[in-house]
Parts: structure tokens; sequence; C-alpha cells
């Protein structure tokens, strides 16, 4: 026992002495951290649109038009720039933008005059969402104009066209009009039909979860895979400097030696657990509940990993082909296991296969943990089964490390 | 102290040792001579534990090294060929560790650090990390380790290979004084002069097999091996010859015009009786050079190729 804490710490001393790569280890989930509060933030993503016009026309209808873009909610929404008709082809040709809008010269004059005016919209193919929406108000803003058309377009045709109009003609417009509205009245106050909006409102107990937030626990695994791999690792410079040799010809056992590289291991797994969950709290925002149990998942589940990276360095004949196979593994887990791509992003299929990865396993009871779902009773199996495999892969790991990977 | 009887380490085909059997006693400094791939460090090997015997037994302090194994380890302190230490420890890391290995508890374990420090000479770079050692303190520190808790068998493989001068010096007076200090040392070497200087009883190895052993004078005699003496001076070369030819077991290798060289057993003893037979012969002897054979000489002798590296 004494021994296993003498290797322990020898292993810590070692890592000591060599702290630029103890902190690229441990800092792994804190630059991930960093990353994903640049990518996404820490508030809910929105998305938002550019909309390029090219104003042919220059009246006070046109530049109403381009208003309209920016009214209410669609201001929060998209970004209106006004640009000359050659730049903006060019800029939505090589994807800069959401739409470009072209009003042509003589709009203002074509929509007075009750004759055909267009507005050409040129959409984004590669946006999938900001291009609807352009192109849907633009369809309500021509809609707008044809009924303004059918309801005012002669009088307006006469007015634009005889110059300054008489007091007598306003007067027999403003009559008309006057009986117009009486008669469509009666539909529209009240209105017959009545649009009862009701927006919901968010649960005040259930938090928005923003894209940094879903990717966190994923992306702690992921440095989990990693720091397993690079700690398995070591045990071909243990190899290779013969202090593995040493150890055997010494009273103390080979279980005494792993026994102390796990108890490290734990507590480097700890502490890339608490950088971890520190970073998804103060870089991302993400709501932690159960930090102490989530630093001790952690832990366990990368001492298991270690292990079972260790084990498989046992098998191979030489370093390059056991960082091959354990590079291949690690890949494989971290695709299929959610730890690079949460399963929320994944194809269904891949979803059910990846669900039978040992990190998916760990990473869908450490979302738990997190979340502050875990059943007591259900994560002391899921502790005590982890603890388990450990046991299982270090008895192995030990006669491997022994009898087979020195000879 | 190690007592090694008929052991056989088989590698598939290969028969790496084959039959060896010797003992080796405290206070002794017992040598195994033999080029590379001998033999000699899958026999430190199996003595030390670290691989299992094909066949045969050994026994070290008087515990079966297979049967008994943490004991027979306890007695022993390994130096390895390779270096065995952690190059991103400081020396003092390094030695807490591996006496720790060996059991030893705080405060032995401290005075033990301080004292192997102080025999190696490395007490002011104790702190430092050993991948600024040079070689010959890094060779010196892996000596350290092996030594730490005072074993009563050391067990030293090849310990001075790319040793500089001084410090290899420095590591066979260790040695000498560990064996003084009544402890066995098993030293195996492919330097013949090393062997020759350190060892108080020799094995010499050769493909597995122990083909001969002995003290040096034993060897040489078991060998019938001659040692040379060249003389030099002012004679008759005719009647020189005939007065050395009446000495029994001498033989002159080549005689001319002012020197001569003899070959005989034991030489220095027969000194008077060679000088007393060419002054009956009117020599006037000017210059004696006396060589004894060499083990490099036996091993040429005894497997009919060189010592190779």
């Amino acid at each position: 026992m004494r021994f296993m804490f003498l290797s322990a710490l020898k292993d810590i001393r070692r890592l000591r002495h060599d702290p630029l790569t103890l902190a690229a280890w441990i800092g792994t989930p804190l630059m991930v951290g960093l990353l994903l509060a640049a990518f996404f933030g820490r508030e809910q993503a929105k998305p938002r649109g550019l909309v390029l016009i090219a104003d042919q026309d220059k009246t006070f209808l046109s530049a109403l038009v381009s208003h309209a873009y920016t009214q209410d909610k669609l201001g929060e929404m998209f970004t209106v720039q006004q640009v000359p008709l050659e730049e903006g082809r060019q800029r939505i040709d090589s994807g800069d933008g959401s739409a470009l809008v072209i009003i042509p010269k003589g709009f203002s004059k074509a929509v007075l005059g009750t004759e055909q005016a267009s507005i050409q919209l040129i959409t984004n193919p590669s946006q999938s969402i900001m291009p609807d929406i352009v192109e849907s108000v633009t369809s309500v803003l021509v809609e707008g104009a044809w009924r303004l058309q059918q309801i005012m377009g002669d009088d307006l045709n006469r007015f634009s066209g005889n110059g300054q109009p008489s007091d007598a003609d306003i007067a027999a417009s403003s009559i008309r009009y006057r009986h117009l509205f009486s008669d469509i009245r009666k539909y529209l106050d009240p209105l017959v039909i009545k649009v009862t909006v009701e927006a919901i409102e968010p649960n005040p107990g259930r938090r928005q979860v923003n894209i940094g937030e879903a990717m966190f626990p994923s992306m702690t695994f992921l440095a989990v895979l990693f720091l397993a791999f690079g700690l398995a690792n070591d045990i071909w410079k243990e190899k290779a400097h013969s202090t593995l040799r040493r150890v055997v010809v010494t009273p103390s056992t080979m279980a005494g030696f792993l026994g102390g590289k796990v108890l490290a291991q734990w507590l480097i797994f700890a502490a890339l657990g608490i950088v971890s969950l520190l970073s998804g709290k103060f870089l991302i925002g993400a709501e932690i509940r159960g930090a102490v149990l989530a630093v001790l998942w952690i832990a366990a589940c990368g001492g298991a990993m270690y292990m079972l990276l260790m084990l498989l360095n046992t098998f191979c004949s030489n370093q390059r082909g056991a960082t091959m196979l354990s590079n291949l593994l690690v890949m494989t887990l971290g695709m299929l296991g959610g730890c690079f791509f949460p399963f929320e992003l994944m194809p269904n299929s891949l979803t059910r296969i990846g669900r039978w990865a040992p990190n998916a396993w760990a990473l869908l009871r450490f979302k738990d943990i997190l979340a502050g779902h875990a059943d007591p009773a259900r994560l002391a199996a899921a502790f005590g089964a982890v603890l388990g495999l450990t046991a299982l892969l270090f008895a192995a790991g030990a006669w491997r490390l022994r009898w087979r990977f020195l000879s | 102290m190690i007592q090694v009887e008929h052991l056989r380490k088989i590698y598939g085909e290969i028969a790496a040792v084959d039959d060896a059997t010797f003992t080796a006693h405290a206070g002794e400094i017992f040598g195994l001579l033999g080029p590379n791939g001998a033999g000699k460090t899958t026999t430190i090997g199996c003595i030390s534990g670290l691989l299992t015997p094909t066949a045969g037994r050994i026994q070290t302090d008087g515990h079966d090294v297979v049967r008994d194994g943490t004991a027979a380890r306890r007695a022993i302190g390994v130096v390895p060929q390779d270096l065995a230490l952690y190059d991103d420890l400081t020396a003092i890391e390094n030695l807490e560790y591996w006496g720790g290995a060996q059991g030893l508890r705080r405060s032995e374990l401290k005075q033990g650090i301080a004292k192997v420090l102080e025999l190696t000479g490395l007490q002011d770079r104790a702190k430092e990390t050993v991948k600024r050692y040079s070689g010959g303190m890094k060779r010196r520190l892996n000596f350290a380790c092996g030594l730490l808790h005072q074993p009563k068998i050391l067990l030293l493989d090849e310990p001075t290979v790319g040793v500089d001068p001084q410090s290899r010096v420095r590591l066979l007076d260790l040695i000498r004084g560990e064996a003084k200090a009544g402890t066995c040392v098993l030293y195996t070497t492919h330097y013949m002069e090393e062997a020759e200087s350190l060892c108080d009883r020799i094995a010499i190895m050769d493909h597995g097999r122990l083909i001969a052993q002995g003290t040096l004078a034993e060897l040489r005699a078991m060998m019938g091996e001659r040692d040379l003496l060249r003389l030099t001076g002012v004679w008759n070369t005719e009647a020189v010859r005939k007065a050395l030819a009446q000495l029994d077991s001498i033989e002159v290798v080549p005689v001319g015009e002012g020197s001569a060289i003899l070959s005989t057993p034991n030489a220095s003893n027969r000194l008077p009786s060679v000088f007393a037979a060419l002054s009956s012969a009117g020599a006037d002897i000017r210059g004696a050079t006396l060589t004894q054979s060499s083990l490099e000489s036996l091993f040429i002798k005894l497997t009919g190729k060189e010592l190779r590296e």
C-alpha cells in the first residue's frame, strides 16, 4: 500500500516537473470552453441576416420599402445595407448577405400609376432561414402595394399625372373614402375575425440552453478521452527507461506500481473535472448541479478509460503500433459516443449505435448529474460498475505488465 | 550468497543460458565475463527475478528466487545495464522512490539517501532533474539506486558502459568498497582489464555456457597458459639455446642475436633458474620483460575467437 502511494506521488511529481504537458492536458476543457464561449457566447444564439438593397428609384416609396425590413422585430433579425446594384450582385454572388432586393427605377411611378411594378429579389442559397424571411416580407410588401393600387389607384394616378390637385378633387376623394371606410367599418370595427395571439412565455423553471452549454458535456468527455490516451502512452516511457524492469527486481509488486498510477490518474482526472466545470460555469454559463459528484464521475470514468487504453498498449509490440491503435479507439469512441458531436446533432442510425459505446453511457450519466436528475441508487450502481470495470482492467493490466509487456 | 545450479533459460529454440552453475560468496567480487550476447544479462535477469528460469535452481541469501521471490529480492540490489531512472525527477526524488520500492522507511531512507549521494559525489546536484545530468552522473545515480538499501547481494550488469574514465574509477572503487564491507558482488562485463583488476573470481561465458571459472591464477593454470619472458642482451645464440633447453617447461619461441622470447608457466617464479642458466652460458643480460597471460588470450584459446564487443 505504501509503495502504491509512493508510485502515485512519483507520477504526480513527474507531471509537476513537466508543467507544459500538465497544462495542455488539464487546460484542454478550458480551451474548449473559451472557444465555445467565443463561438456561441453565453446567451441563446439568435440568427441575424444581412439584406442588401439596391434602390435605383430613390423615391419616398422606395425608401419605405427599404425601411420595411428593419421594422419592429425584423430589426432584431436583419441588418440592411444600401448598395449600388453591381456591388450588390457581386456580394450576393460571393455569399455575402442573405438576400439582395433590387428596387428598379420607376418603381414609385409604377405603383402610383397602377402600372405593373416589380421588385427583384435574389436570395443566398447557402442560407436556409433568413432568405425565406426576406422573401416573405417582400411578398407582403408587394401585396400591400397592390391593395393600395386597388383602393386608391385612380386618385393617386390622377393626382400624380396632373400636377397639383384642385381642392374639389381632394374633397371628392375624401368623401368617397369616407363612404368606403363607413361601408367596411362593420367588418373592421370590431373585427369580424378576431385573432388572438398568444405568445408562449418561457417556463421560469426551465432554462434556455445555448449551443455552447449543450456541447459542454461532450467536450468534457472528449478531453477525458484525450487525457486518458496521453497518460496511458506513458507506459512506453517506463519501459524504454527500464524503470518498469527495476520495479520487478524490487520486493514491491507490479500491482502496487500500477495502483499508484491509477491513483495519480484519478487525481489528474479530478483536476480536469474541476477545470472543466469551472470553465463551463464561468465561460459558457452552463448550469451545473452536483458539481462534486460530477468531478468524482469524471475521475472514475477517466481512471477506467486510462486502464482500458493502458491494457490495450500492453498488447502492442511497439509504441507506434500502440499509438495508432489507441488513436483509432479514441477517435471511434469519440465520434460514436457523442463526444465530438452531441447525440442531438447525430443521425438517428448513428445515435442508436453510439449509445452502446462506454463513453456514451458515461456521458449520459454525466449529463444527468449536471442536470441534477441522477437517481441516487442508479448513480451508486453506475459508480460501482465503473469501479468494478476498473478493477478488472487493473488485474489484467498488472498481469500483462509483469508477464507479457516486459518480455 | 548466490547459488546457481544448472540454470537454463530458453527463448524458443535458443538457449540464452545453458546449464550454468556457479557460486558467489559474501565479500567476493564474482565476475561474469563474456562477449555481448553470451548470456550474462539473462543470467542476472534470472537471479534478480526479472526472468523465470526454464530449468535449474537459484538461491540468493538462502531464498529460492522462484518460490520465495519477495524474500530473495529483498537481499538484492540491482544496477542494470540501462539507466533505470526517471529523468524528469530529481536525484533525491529518484532515490526516494527506489528506496521506497525496496521497503525503506522515512529515517533509514533519509540516511541512506544522504550516504549514497555522498558516496557517488552527487550531493551538490541532488535537487536537479536527472535529464540535466551528464552520462557519468546518471551512471553514478543508477548505481546509487541499487546500493541505497545496503543489499547483501549486488548485481552489476556492465555498470561502466559509456562512462567517462573519472566516473569509471570512482565506480570501481565503490564496488571494491562494497565487497570489502561484506557484500557479495556479481559483476558482468566484457572489459577484460576491468575483470582482471576487479574480480576475485571469474566465470567466462560464451553462447550461454560457462566455459571456465576460478581465480585469475586458477584460470591461467587451468588452461596451461604461459607467461612470456622477453630477454635482451649479448650472447652466443647456440650456447643460450642449449642452456635453456635443459630447463623444464620452458619453451623458446624465437631466439636470435641479442633477443629471446621464452614461454613458461608462472614465469616470475622461474626467473632465477632462467638467469642462472643464461649466466652459465656466458650471456650478458641487459633487459628482461615479463608479460603474464591475459584473459583476452585465455578467451581466444578457449573459444577460438576474440572477445567481441
